[in-house]
């Protein structure tokens, strides 16, 4: 018993140490995922007085890293913090995975997320758990180092998070006659404080119409997690996801979800292939250790 | 070291497969405790179902006015004019500032209609709202009274049908 567990584990390890991952995909990622931190940090400003109050009204003050910034030291220079928070998420796009910063993105990121409370949504979530992840990955990892295990790890259960995510939504889909028919896409449609009732075109309430979208976004959800890891595959499936949450950030206003939903697929592009037509874009890493799983 | 980067990533796989199956599985897995455990830790890292149920579809409408130096002032609409700020501006903050008077007010609404309202008025979600809705919409001073009305809204006819309305002290 123990030698065979012993046996998978040492599969599994070898599987692991295989799973590379460019350095241009992890710098790429790490960057826009930073970006987009800082980009709703200043977008959020002229309402942070209201989401700040509010924390500190329900009681969100403690000695937990990511709550001393609504400790009552902080009520009156509230503004000062955020100011040198977002310095430091701004200086952590380009230091390209220094661990200090990674850490202090990550509570800053939490902040966020806590100064927002009751206004977050599944985006903020899943942006704040790439930023936790990113902790644990770092570029340039030498060819068979721990360290490039452990990137190749903390990639492997990003891509896994995000499959996970897609099923779950079309399961959770297909199981719902309403669905199934199309008739909740009217619903959609209508929905307050979310449709973009301008960008919806009047022939989108057809009903046969509505039954190809509820379908088409069904297959795509069901599909992506299992042929995403096809290579033939790969870039038709990024293309029209990109499309998808495009579509999906102007007609139901949830532009955050969308961008952090298409910075993932940073993670699953081959830029090889790009990289064969211009040479200078293969990182000595990916001559090393093609991508294999 | 190795083996240990190993065995948290099985974990995780481990983690991720059973979150996934928790899915597929019968209610009655939802009701135990590991289905429940799972269902929150779903919740925490963003793993959930976007548009699967009518009732997180519904619409909805909020009002409200003050009571203040003798007179009641004119009704005003919580939520639309900030998701109307966002549609025509961009502005992220008003959209998510319309977010958070939306779950504010959904809030209250659910607890006033499984509950009491003056059960409702006892609860933290009261406070949150009153707190929030007298700083941010009344220039932070203290109303006499407020009045708070909550409209389902209709989406084939348009109509709105009044839900739920209460006065209050602050």
């Amino acid at each position: 018993m123990n030698k065979s567990i012993d046996i998978f584990l040492t599969i599994l390890e070898k599987q692991i140490s295989n799973y590379a991952i460019q350095d241009k995909n992890i710098i790429l990622f790490r960057q826009c995922a930073y970006a987009l931190l800082l980009l709703k940090m200043l977008l959020i400003w002229p309402e942070l007085s209201i989401f700040y109050r509010h924390g500190v009204k329900i009681g969100f003050a403690s000695l937990m890293p990511h709550k001393l910034f609504f400790l009552p030291f902080f009520h009156s220079c509230y503004n000062i913090y955020w100011l040198v928070a977002c310095i430091v998420v701004g200086i952590s796009i380009f230091a390209k995975g220094n661990r200090l910063l990674s850490a202090a993105v990550v509570v800053i990121s939490l902040n966020y997320l806590e100064l927002t409370f009751r206004a977050y949504d599944t985006g903020d979530k899943l942006h704040n758990f790439l930023i936790l992840m990113l902790l644990f990955i770092h570029e340039r990892a030498k060819k068979d180092s721990l360290r490039q295990m452990v990137n190749n790890a903390a990639v492997l259960i990003i891509q896994l998070h995000f499959c996970l995510m897609y099923f779950v939504n079309a399961y959770g889909k297909v199981i719902h006659p309403f669905w199934r028919d199309g008739s909740l896409l009217d619903s959609v449609w209508h929905l307050s404080y979310y449709t973009n009732s301008d960008f919806v075109p009047y022939w989108f309430f057809n009903p046969t119409l509505q039954i190809i979208t509820a379908w088409s976004v069904i297959v795509f959800e069901f599909m992506f997690p299992v042929l995403i890891w096809f290579k033939p595959y790969k870039k038709p499936l990024i293309y029209a996801g990109i499309l998808f949450h495009i579509s999906i950030s102007i007609l139901l206003s949830i532009p955050d979800f969308c961008i952090t939903m298409i910075i993932v697929y940073l993670l699953f592009y081959d830029f090889k292939s790009s990289g064969e037509k211009n040479p200078k874009l293969i990182t000595n890493s990916l001559q090393d250790n093609p991508s294999t799983f | 070291m190795k083996r240990i980067v190993t065995l948290i990533t099985c974990c995780a796989v481990f983690a991720y497969i059973i979150m996934a199956l928790s899915q597929i599985y019968p209610p009655i897995f939802k009701k135990s405790k590991i289905g429940n455990a799972t269902d929150k830790i779903k919740y925490r890292i963003g793993i959930g179902v976007l548009f699967d149920r009518p009732k997180t579809l519904t619409g909805k409408s909020v009002t409200y006015r003050f009571y203040q130096n003798g007179k009641w002032q004119k009704k005003q609409l919580l939520l639309e004019p900030l998701f109307d700020e966002y549609k025509k501006s961009g502005n992220f903050a008003a959209l998510k500032h319309c977010r958070l008077d939306s779950q504010l007010a959904a809030g209250i609404h659910r607890v006033g209609k499984h509950r009491d309202i003056s059960k409702m008025k006892q609860s933290k979600r009261y406070a949150e709202f009153m707190d929030h809705i007298i700083y941010k919409h009344n220039k932070n001073v203290k109303p006499d009274s407020v009045e708070v009305s909550y409209y389902i809204k209709n989406y084939k006819t348009g109509r709105l049908h009044l839900s739920l309305t209460f006065k209050g002290k602050p």
